[in-house]
């Protein structure tokens, strides 16, 4: 696969605070890459400086358009951008139209796409509508065939999911997927790790402005030898020899069931077999531990903290 | 930065104008103006019209038993109603009380020496005066130069008016389009900015507070934005000064007597590029100042001091008038924010020299490339602070980084 965008050592500051801090990254033709971090990771910044909004202080910015190196062409980019917001004052469908014209889409085409989308996402009544009349779900759907509208060959998503309830969020998830299906690119921005690894492949995590770990994200758990371990058991069964074992740490512990970390020098097979030496199990399953664990134990490894309380 | 697209600044003025033209504060500023003017014009009209046709009931007391008659010789056309009364000054309150007399008039040797009558009234503001003083002088005038000695046909001769006839030294007459035209451009522009400005630069503060501005920003660039802001909004102006115009020259062909006149282009096309590039500069003022805003109210002030901009050159009228070729008005013409009102004021006063208008024009369009260089600068720099205003230090370091 080859790369539609190249970010290179890219680097913005606000007066004293450097929000961005020599990140770089690439996203391959057809794929989804997941930005991830917590609130005020330099996410936002990021994507507004790609999508030439912000100018940054350093780094380089490439798109890769039919096989050419070009600097920008916002005409083949969709941006859904976090700080939401239409016209409110304007119709749904001149909106559309306007936005899809402003990326070079001729007005009777932008109305026809328009009209496709609004039946698909259940609209087409409100076409006509101020979007003051719509509600805050309704607006954002009408905000998300902005994006698309002008038929972009990559789409960047900045929190695609916040504000949104979970059936709305399942809807989104969806689409997503089906932009990726019909060769869309796509870089997602988000904070929420468990829909970012149920759609991404390769992921770039990001705190405090600087880079945490990039790759697939396979590789990525790969790496990370934790283990997250847990054991069902009849409750008269005592799991406590567990706890002297070398390499494990007590997650949860209540009768009948224990959840443990593993990161000792030993298989996990080892374990296991100990395990089923030492007492009767009901249940075992290992997990590799999620997302969101690994950005928050690579970050303290490194001595870096994360500032949004939100997201420890 | 960039250099913007036509087709995008275009986008942006159709998308300003269709949107703002059917907006209800725009439909209330253009049509309501028009209707007070109308309403104004026709009230004076008419007000005017009444005075001259009023009727007066006058009641002549005349101690020179001669008067009189040169009064009924000159009221002959006029509204005014004459009766010679026998009485005594003791007895006008009487007269008064049984007769409809709007007023009496005492007329005797001494107070025609002196030039000075006694009229009596009941109530001096139920009497149109002017109409009877003309009368009174009239018939004075004539009583005088009879009691001199003169006759009749010597003193029509007398008595006769002169009127100037004004023509410059190559013969040609002066018109009254060259004071209209840029007057009226003038007022264009100070209407534009009080109107079309305001809503401009409130509809960049919506846009920054309802966050649209980062989408439009994701597909043009903020100089695109901004010129088709401009342009928009421009539009939206000349639409309402167009529908003014209209009314105006309406209401004025109606009820006022102008000289039919012919406008040449060279009449019109220097007050209407100074009219256009006004309204350029002033409003790349009004939008990089509106980006700096977090919410309307706070833009109220700042459209305050915006506004006074182009009047500060109406405020020194007067010695603008009546000096308009010192040397100090002509430096006054070149400073940037006052060149349009500045110059438009003096090319109704006065005839301006070619290359002071070439000049000035000059000036105009380099300050207003310059204005609408900066305003988007700091529209591209500040319109994404969302969180608070912008103030003189952000405006600083965007123009100190490099």
């Amino acid at each position: 696969m080859d790369n539609v965008l190249t970010v290179k050592d890219l680097s913005k500051a606000f007066g004293e605070i450097t929000a961005v801090d020599r990140i770089s990254f690439d996203v391959k033709r057809g794929d989804i890459l997941g930005m991830v971090g917590p609130n005020g990771a330099g996410k936002t910044t990021a994507i507004r400086m790609i999508m030439g909004i912000l100018t940054p202080d350093e780094g380089e910015i490439r798109f890769h358009f039919n096989g050419k190196d070009t600097a920008m062409d916002k005409s083949r980019i969709g941006y859904l951008p976090e700080d939401r917001g239409l016209y409110d004052d304007a119709k749904v469908l001149d909106t559309l139209i306007y936005l899809a014209a402003l990326k070079g889409t001729p007005r009777k085409e932008a109305r026809y796409s328009a009209l496709k989308w609004l039946e698909r996402f259940d609209l087409i009544d409100y076409s006509r509508q101020k979007l003051e009349k719509l509600s805050k779900g309704m607006q954002q759907k009408v905000q998300f065939i902005a994006t698309i509208l002008h038929r972009p060959e990559v789409v960047m998503l900045d929190e695609p999911f916040s504000g949104l309830d979970p059936i709305n969020q399942d809807i989104i998830k969806a689409f997503i997927q089906e932009l990726q299906q019909n060769g869309t690119t796509v870089l997602l921005s988000a904070h929420q790790m468990n829909l970012v690894e149920e759609l991404c492949e390769n992921i770039f995590m990001i705190n405090q402005g600087r880079p945490v770990l990039y790759g697939p994200l396979t590789e990525i758990k790969k790496q990370h030898r934790e283990q997250i371990i847990v054991v069902r058991f009849p409750e008269q069964e005592d799991p406590s020899f567990l706890k002297k074992k070398d390499g494990v740490s007590l997650i949860k512990e209540e009768p009948g069931r224990i959840v443990f970390r593993y990161t000792g020098a030993k298989a996990v097979n080892e374990i296991l077999n100990e395990l089923t030496a030492e007492m009767a199990l009901e249940e075992i399953s290992v997990q590799k531990p999620p997302l969101h664990d690994i950005f928050i134990q690579t970050v303290r490894k490194r001595g870096g903290i994360v500032e949004d309380p939100h997201f420890i | 930065m960039k250099i913007p697209t036509l087709s995008n600044i275009l986008k942006v003025a159709r998308w300003e104008l269709v949107r703002n033209i059917k907006s209800p504060l725009f439909l209330v500023l253009t049509f309501l103006i028009p209707l007070v003017m109308v309403i104004v014009a026709g009230f004076s009209f008419l007000s005017e019209h009444a005075a001259q046709q009023q009727e007066i009931n006058l009641a002549v007391a005349d101690r020179t038993e001669q008067f009189m008659s040169y009064l009924e010789n000159h009221s002959e056309g006029t509204q005014v109603n004459l009766t010679s009364i026998v009485a005594k000054w003791e007895e006008f309150e009487q007269v008064f009380q049984e007769n409809d007399f709007d007023g009496i008039l005492e007329v005797d040797k001494e107070g025609l020496e002196k030039g000075i009558l006694l009229l009596y009234v009941e109530d001096p503001r139920d009497l149109n005066q002017a109409n009877l003083r003309g009368l009174v002088n009239n018939a004075a005038s004539t009583f005088r130069m009879e009691e001199m000695g003169l006759d009749p046909r010597e003193i029509e001769t007398a008595t006769a008016t002169v009127d100037l006839k004004t023509q410059t030294l190559t013969g040609e007459e002066p018109q009254i389009a060259d004071l209209l035209v840029p007057a009226a451009a003038g007022m264009a522009l100070i209407f534009a900015v009080i109107f079309s400005g305001q809503i401009l630069m409130y509809g960049v503060i919506k846009e920054k507070r309802n966050r649209v501005v980062e989408l439009l920003l994701s597909s043009i660039s903020s100089l695109e934005l901004l010129l088709g802001k401009i342009a928009g909004f421009g539009g939206l102006s000349l639409c309402q000064i167009g529908i003014w115009l209209m009314v105006g020259l309406l209401v004025v062909i109606a009820f006022v007597d102008l000289p039919a006149t012919d406008l040449s282009a060279g009449q019109v096309i220097p007050p209407l590029l100074f009219f256009i590039f006004g309204l350029l500069m002033i409003s790349s003022i009004f939008a990089a100042v509106g980006a700096t805003m977090k919410e309307a109210e706070a833009g109220s002030q700042a459209q305050g001091l915006i506004i006074l901009v182009p009047m500060v050159p109406l405020f020194m009228a007067t010695p603008l008038l009546m000096n308009p070729d010192a040397t100090w008005v002509r430096i006054f013409s070149h400073i940037p924010p006052f060149i349009p009102t500045a110059v438009l004021l003096r090319m109704g006063g006065t005839t301006l020299p070619a290359w002071e208008i070439f000049s000035t024009l000059a000036a105009l369009i380099l300050s207003t490339a310059l204005f609408v260089y900066f305003g988007a600068k700091i529209f591209e720099g500040t319109i994404l602070q969302y969180d608070r205003p912008a103030g003189w230090k952000d405006v600083k370091a965007l123009f100190a980084k490099k």
